[in-house]
């Protein structure tokens, strides 16, 4: 009896207070002198225990006792100033070695007063174009004296994230010798910012998602192999002695290598470098694994790797979350990992610099602690024995499959999620061994696996329930797997484009197209020492409720069936909810267990559906909504089909599906309609929203379109009568009207329109201007005439959507290359002359010219300037009484 | 033993500059004694800068002395910095150098007042991305901005900052002085944002010294490319970068010098310049002091050319019209006539002394040992006999 009693108490406690990563793995915080930005690049220890750190402000500062019990007796001391940044540093023979952006140096103090006197280069024979984004990171050093640099490519590109190698050796990992001869040794990188040399002495390299990068990749890298981003390849002898340039938007022919392991989006969007624990137990029970900094998320991952069919593939764990933006990682003889920070430009976690160090407490985690690949199974070792009551079976564990494209686009979804049946969960009670067995595993794919209801001896739930498992190989199978987990997909032209097409509610003019009383664009700073409010500096980060009581943020738009796409980041206690429909609430609030991330919250009598998986990470982190949902349908006003959220998704995890909304939610005092706006609402703290996006679905069917009496004005072959002023060209293939040569507008046939609506199907290119004219006289020069701008991404502040000169919308709601409907409706009014424009079915501008303006005219395209191109097609008229 | 010394002394000079040459000289005055500094003003400044500090003195100058009256001053605004300005003068301007007639309170004293005689609200204070030189110099790296509006930048360039408020620009790819400023130093435009962005010297260019890849020095073709290559061609040398030093107010730009851009090999010899500004009675300008060692055993002629495209030196006070001139002294001359710059660059450059022009000063390093090499540039804003005389006895000795 006396027993029980105890065991209940210490289970009691333990569901109460389940341990967090903090209780194993405590983090402080060094100080550095005051106004001091220590943005850190590069750390390692000098022989005397002294910590020496480059930043990318081009400093080296030196650290009197960084282990010590109080972070306040590490004392900071300025070494050198005036490096060009400085990505990677490492001590030789007490040597103070620095990888600059233009240089790789040794830094001496020669009259021994503490700074550096003199900087000797010992190699700079690679190319600088100038480019801002021609980062060199570094500075592992092989056995033989080699250093190791990986080198960023540049960023000319109109389309920013489009990397190329316009000198040696960007894309590349340059092994550099004593003497400071340089090899080119491996290539295919984009943005390599992590690079270090195992215990073994073998080279890894971590990238950044970006094109040809779905997601990040950890490369173990050999010499002369490629390993995805074309760039670099420019140098090879193949393409030198062809004298062909990598091609920016074509997949390349030349064998790719497999990452090690991809890190989830979700978890890493910008890694930094690695380290192996090699303190034996000193930090932990992960002797031997490696830890990667991961700075836009503000973490530690960890990676446990093993060799499969010859090559290194692993598994990827949350460590150590809300570190800070760690750029860096180094392990000290002690155990202790020191964490270097910096996020300028780069995106990140607070702290945004300085330095932290992550310390074991000694406190055992459970967690798991090893994951080997079977053909069709996991073999999990823990770090504790489970509970011996624990009975786990395969409800405990969920397993999902996935892959990714390879392409030029940035970045890829993660494509093709697949559930997989568990048939059996083996766990010996009492022992850390625990087998999942899953027969339908492949190989060229990932896993993520998230378990539940693993509890060990001592009554503590698994620490991290979820890892994730890059399969490019199974063991025992005999044939190789031959595809690779990123997959060369069809040429874009071919497919849409995942966020092409979208309607980008918040780019450029955050507001315009939103009802936002109360809420501020704005940077949001997560403090940590002030977690229930974000700090506001000026900035365009992202959209915050900022005053208190602030209305809800609603598009001015109404939507009918939709995807939706938007990124938030709560403070503490903070309380989202998404209003769809204008009458259905989906809750997502900051609490410890997450239960409430993606809750749909029920009709007056109804239950809440809470989400069948955790996902979220807690305040100050950023995470993204995806969102299918599908209005009500009525006839004669009364409402013959519920609406329904086909699809919920948090960080790409889905969350729930197929839930039907019988009615509004609890408190939602609205009616339920087929076309309503979206909404943010705060019941409370504060929210950080960015990246708002819809997609417009089934435009045919909401609201239904009658389709008669339209009536092509292009017959889809010639342009037999139209007349094309000035020096254009247009032309005609499959359809499409392409615009080309000098300034010119294409005027339709006819020029007697008056009362219309008239739609097309366009495109433009980057940096491209046109516009739909309607009722323009046909003439030399700029045409008199309404125009419905066409502007994706030209300088002109006037977007697609406006009605030029008239009702402006700075909002740059479609993207360049994207074929989108256009529709503009024109009539006279008792008032005036009405204008009402449609993108993707969406009514943008609604407006009345009292003037009437323009009485009719022609139809017309416009080509704006030389360089300029717009496309379309289907263009049809509907005349009105 | 004392190396064999070589000297040789550049100066561009310009000479048809209008009677402006008391202003041009150390005045002639005793200097004051108190430290009052409306006297100082009256007794130094005044006569060019007027009165009022208006720039309408009584002297009569081609072009009209600053006024003071508008504040923004070229070279910074702190009194430190004008203070070096009046210590040093302007090379190639009428702005004389007060090293010598006054004395470091003297001149803090007067650049105070001076802009007591501008605008209330001048800016003083640095944002935290201006570096600074105080009584080091100061070296720093990044990519510097184009030496004027039509060029290139310069990915690869390093600034010497000397706390007599001059800023030499290097492009380290080759080791080549492409610009001198004054004022003050830098600014790190790269702390917003990724970085990547430019580190931009504050001060005034006082001279572009060209951007070609023309090598500084060369195996000359009368003496063939000792001690490995055969008579008959000259072969330019390649600078390698291969340290930059700090030590007190100089700055020491070390390099190797290679026949192929990427050679890691041995270097064919080994330069250590370091570079100040210098003053003289004729003019300001810049002094840079090679040290040459040849670690072989046998000796390496070397060929000094002033990779100095005098088209550019002009700047705004400097006209193409001017004759420019230049000094050889001392050292060896080759006998070869022709020069490997051509005589387009050369045409209006006319030798004061015996020899012919800079780009046949040869100097033979013998093995083992070093040779030291002394460049002094000074850009004058007048010629006429009375200052030749003046540069004979004062540089030339």
């Amino acid at each position: 009896m006396k027993l029980l009693c105890i065991a209940a108490l210490v289970g009691g406690i333990s569901l109460a207070q389940a341990p967090t990563e903090a209780d194993s793995y405590a983090v402080d915080y060094l100080t550095p002198p005051e106004g001091a930005i220590l943005e850190v690049g590069g750390m390692d220890f000098l022989p005397d225990g002294r910590l020496a750190l480059s930043t990318r402000r081009g400093q080296v500062w030196l650290v009197e006792n960084p282990l010590a019990k109080d972070p306040k007796d590490a004392k900071f001391s300025l070494f050198a100033e005036g490096l060009n940044e400085g990505l990677g540093l490492k001590v030789v023979d007490g040597q103070i070695h620095v990888i600059q952006r233009s240089e790789l140096s040794r830094l001496v103090d020669v009259d021994n007063d503490g700074r550096c006197d003199r900087i000797d280069t010992l190699s700079d024979d690679w190319g600088l174009s100038g480019n801002y984004h021609e980062f060199a990171y570094g500075l592992p050093r092989d056995a033989a004296g080699n250093w190791y640099v990986s080198l960023n490519v540049s960023f000319f590109d109109k389309t920013w994230w489009l990397g190329s190698s316009t000198v040696p050796y960007r894309g590349w990992v340059l092994q550099i010798a004593p003497n400071g001869a340089v090899t080119p040794f491996a290539t295919g990188f984009r943005s390599p910012n992590g690079i270090n040399l195992s215990p073994e002495g073998e080279l890894f390299v971590t990238d950044n998602q970006g094109d040809w990068e779905p997601a990040g990749p950890l490369y173990h890298v050999e010499k002369g192999k490629f390993y995805g981003h074309p760039a670099g390849l420019a140098w090879t002898k193949d393409y030198q002695d062809s004298k062909v340039t990598p091609s920016q938007h074509e997949p390349t022919a030349v064998p790719r290598e497999a990452p090690v392991v991809w890190f989830p989006y979700k978890w890493s969007r910008s890694a930094g470098n690695m380290v192996w624990d090699t303190s034996e137990g000193k930090f932990g029970p992960y002797w031997d694994q490696m830890f990667v900094a991961e700075l836009t998320n503000g973490m530690v991952l960890r990676v446990q790797t093993e060799k499969v069919k010859g090559a290194y593939q692993g598994t990827v764990f949350l460590h150590r979350q809300r570190i800070g933006s760690v750029n860096r990682v180094l392990q000290a003889g002690d155990g202790t990992l020191m964490c270097g920070f910096t996020n300028r430009g780069w995106g990140g976690f607070p702290p945004s610099h300085g330095v932290g160090r992550v310390r074991y407490t000694g406190k055992l985690p459970f967690d798991v602690q090893t994951v080997h690949q079977h053909d069709d199974s996991f073999h999990l070792m823990l770090t504790k024995p489970i509970a011996k009551d624990c009975m786990l079976g395969p409800e405990n564990v969920v397993v999902m499959q996935y892959h990714y494209d390879y392409w030029w686009q940035y970045g890829s979804p993660e494509r093709d999620h697949t559930r997989l049946e568990v048939t059996a969960v083996d766990a010996r009670p009492g022992e850390g061994g625990l087998r999942i067995v899953v027969p339908g595993l492949q190989a060229g794919r990932c896993a993520r696996v998230i378990l539940s209801g693993v509890r060990s001896v001592d009554g503590e739930p698994l620490l991290h329930e979820e890892f994730n498992t890059t399969i490019n190989q199974l063991p025992d199978t005999v044939e190789p797997c031959t595809t690779p987990i990123a997959r060369i997909v069809p040429p874009p032209i071919g497919r849409n484009p995942e966020q092409l097409g979208w309607l980008r509610l918040c780019w450029d003019d955050a507001t315009a197209l939103w009802k936002h009383a109360g809420w501020k664009l704005c940077n949001a700073d997560y403090d940590m020492a002030n977690p229930s409010a974000f700090r506001i500096s000026d900035g365009v980060g992202a959209l915050v409720n900022t005053e208190p009581g602030a209305g809800p943020f609603a598009t001015k738009m109404d939507f009918g069936d939709h995807a939706f796409h938007a990124e938030f980041t709560l403070t503490e206690g903070a309380d989202l909810r998404l209003v769809l429909g204008g009458a259905y609430e989906v809750q997502f609030l900051d609490t410890g267990d997450g239960k409430r991330c993606g809750a749909v919250l029920g009709a007056s009598e109804g239950e809440d559906r809470l989400p069948e998986l955790r996902v979220y990470k807690g305040a100050g982190q950023e995470h993204a909504i995806d969102v299918v949902y599908e209005a009500p349908r009525f006839e004669g006003g009364r409402k013959v089909k519920n609406a329904r959220i086909v699809k919920l998704a948090v960080d790409e995890t889905p969350l729930l599906e197929n839930v039907e909304l019988a009615g509004p939610s609890r408190g939602v005092a609205a009616d339920e309609r087929a076309l309503a706006p979206v909404a943010f609402r705060m019941a409370q703290g504060q929210v950080a929203l960015g990246g708002i996006r819809a997609l417009p679905m089934n435009s045919q069917m909401n609201p239904p379109r009658d389709e008669a009496g339209w009536t092509p004005i292009f017959d889809g072959e010639s342009l037999d009568g139209w007349y094309a002023s000035e020096n254009g060209t247009w032309t005609i293939e499959d359809g499409v009207i392409t615009s080309g040569g000098k300034r010119s507008h294409l005027f339709s046939p006819r020029g007697d329109y008056k009362n219309f609506e008239v739609r097309a199907q366009i495109k433009i290119e980057e940096g491209s201007n046109s516009g739909l004219y309607f009722r323009a006289a046909r003439g030399e020069g700029w045409p008199e005439g309404y125009e419905a701008q066409i502007n994706a991404s030209y300088p002109d502040p006037q977007k697609t959507g406006s009605l030029y000169g008239l009702a402006p919308l700075r909002t740059a709601l479609m993207a360049a290359n994207a074929w989108f409907e256009y529709r503009v409706r024109c009539e006279e009014e008792a008032e005036g002359t009405r204008i009402r424009i449609w993108v993707e079915g969406v009514l943008i501008t609604d407006y009345l010219d009292k003037q009437r303006k323009h009485a009719r005219g022609h139809i017309a395209l416009q080509q704006h300037h030389e360089g300029s191109v717009v496309q379309c097609a289907k263009l049809e008229i509907r005349e009105l009484p | 033993m004392n190396p064999p010394r070589l000297l040789l002394l550049v100066a561009l000079l310009a000479t048809s500059f209008p009677s402006a040459t008391r202003s041009a000289q150390e005045p002639a005055q005793a200097p004051v004694s108190n430290l009052d500094a409306r006297s100082l003003f009256m007794t130094y400044c005044a006569a060019c800068h007027g009165e009022t500090g208006d720039g309408n003195g009584t002297t009569k100058l081609d072009r009209p002395a600053r006024s003071f009256k508008d504040g923004g001053f070229s070279y910074g605004n702190t009194p430190e910095v004008i203070a070096k300005t009046l210590q040093y003068g302007i090379p190639g301007s009428v702005m004389p150098s007060f090293g010598k007639a006054l004395t470091d309170e003297q001149r803090l004293l007067l650049a105070k007042h001076v802009i007591s005689l501008g605008p209330q609200d001048l800016p003083t204070e640095s944002p935290d991305r201006v570096l600074v030189v105080k009584d080091r110099a100061v070296v720093a790296r990044g990519k510097l901005p184009p030496i004027v509006e039509s060029g290139e930048e310069i990915p690869r360039g390093l600034l010497v900052g000397t706390p007599d408020g001059f800023t030499f620009a290097y492009r380290t790819d080759d080791v080549r002085l492409i610009a001198v400023y004054q004022g003050e130093f830098a600014e790190r435009t790269d702390w917003m944002g990724r970085g990547g962005t430019q580190l931009k010297p504050l001060g005034k260019l006082v001279a572009e010294l060209g951007t070609a890849p023309t090598a500084m020095f060369q195996i000359p073709r009368a003496f063939g490319a000792q001690p490995t290559e055969p008579a008959g061609r000259s072969i330019p040398l390649f600078a390698r970068m291969r340290s930059s030093r700090a030590e007190g107010d100089r700055i020491f730009v070390a390099y190797d010098l290679v026949k192929e851009k990427n050679d890691r090999g041995p270097a064919l010899l080994s330069v250590e310049e370091s570079i100040r500004s210098a003053t003289t009675s004729v003019g300001s300008g810049w002094r840079r002091n090679f040290r040459i060692a040849n670690a072989w055993d046998s000796a390496v002629n070397v060929e000094l050319l002033q990779p100095v495209d005098l088209a550019k030196l002009g700047v705004t006070e400097l006209g193409t019209t001017r004759t420019q001139s230049i000094v050889i002294t001392g050292g060896q001359v080759a006998s070869s006539t022709s020069t490997t710059n051509g005589p387009a660059l050369l045409r209006h450059w006319r030798c004061l002394t015996q020899g012919t022009s800079v780009a046949e000063c040869v100097a033979n390093v013998e093995p083992k040992s070093t040779r030291e090499f002394e460049l002094l540039t000074v850009i004058a804003p007048i010629w006429n006999d009375k200052v030749s005389a003046a540069w004979q006895k004062e540089v030339l000795r």
